[in-house]
């Protein structure tokens, strides 16, 4: 959590604020970008290029939005530029919309962390990447549609369909034999948070 | 409406309310309502996954850390202004301390050298005897 007395700091242009902020959120922006671009080098670089973009632009944040929010945005948009550069946006904007029956009965879930980590890798990029960026990092769909350039329709669209298809996937309980392997490596392994 | 066509919308259920038929259905069906929880569940799992942190490489505080851009001459004043309101505050409250102690003596002098008509020190009398 960035305070707001840092934040104001970091906007005076206080180098040992912008140090407090870098230190306090430079995991969870790597995390965002490698969950991104599923590269831990491409990663880096997209973290790096939204901490120039935020130092730069702190001064524009308004207050009352989440910081980490507006961070996550940042994240995103550079995640998404190095896509475009990399020929690669289509696979996540652009995602092939392929709806799944559900199963006829209702059962338990094993919503554990493996679980759920399997069972996001097991979505199509374009899902997923929708998944982690709404359900996980709290960017609202018309925020998503912005940074994928695609109409807020299409991304609740693809929203609908990968929160049903997580749930299937958690309620099958298979997703250990999904093969062909995540996209995007190390979805939600990781340490937990210090916040 | 049937469970089958209520299903279909159960998903959009953690974003926005259940209304007309659906919400109807929905409130009296016991089948929908656990599909909904388990909805529920799902989201409640991947709000933590926020916190959960994949780990940089070693060196990546650091280089990210050396990004950090040296203050221009106007942010350094700023910085600096900002730093000071506490012993400038400190200043002011003592100087206004100081200031109406003196501005209260000079007047009690006043008051007391009206009422009685004689000098309060020697060197009041030193004055009144030039
Ligand atoms: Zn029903």
């Amino acid at each position: 959590m960035v305070t707001p007395e840092v934040l104001a700091a970091c906007k005076r242009g206080d180098p040992r604020a912008f140090e407090e902020l870098v230190r306090s959120t430079h995991r969870r922006v790597y995390s965002l970008a490698v969950r991104l671009v599923g590269d831990q080098h491409d990663a880096q670089d997209v973290a790096q290029d939204a901490y120039l973009r935020i130092f730069r632009g702190l001064d524009g944040f308004r207050e009352e939005a989440r910081f980490e929010t507006w961070m996550y945005r940042i994240v995103t948009n550079s995640a998404m530029n190095l896509l475009r550069r990399r020929g690669r946006l289509v696979e996540v904007a652009l995602d092939e919309e392929l709806d799944t029956p559900a199963p006829d009965r209702p059962s338990e879930v094993a919503a554990d962390r493996d679980s759920l980590a399997r069972a996001l890798s097991a979505l199509s990029p374009g899902q997923r990447t929708v998944v982690w960026l709404k359900d996980v990092y709290g960017l609202s769909c018309r925020e998503i549609a912005d940074e994928f350039g695609i109409e807020e329709g299409a991304v609740k669209v693809r929203l609908h369909r990968a929160r049903k298809r997580l749930k299937e996937l958690l309620e099958e309980g298979a997703t250990d034999e999904v093969q062909g392997g995540p996209a995007v490596p190390a979805v939600a392994h990781g340490r937990g948070g210090d916040g | 409406m049937r469970c089958r066509e209520a299903r279909q919308f159960l998903p959009s259920l953690m974003d926005e309310e259940a209304t007309g038929e659906l919400g109807e259905h929905v409130s009296g069906c016991r089948r929908c309502q656990a599909d909904l929880a388990v909805y529920g569940e799902v989201a409640s799992s991947l709000s933590v996954l926020e916190m959960v942190e994949v780990d940089p490489p070693a060196w990546f505080l650091q280089d990210t850390l050396s990004l950090i851009p040296s203050p221009t001459v106007s942010q350094r004043v700023r910085i600096a202004a900002a730093a000071r309101p506490v012993r400038y505050a400190a200043a002011s409250v003592g100087g206004a301390v100081v200031g109406a102690g003196a501005i209260g003596l000079w007047a009690w002098r006043r008051t007391r050298r009206a009422v009685s008509g004689s000098p309060q020190s020697s060197r009041d009398l030193a004055v009144q005897k030039a």
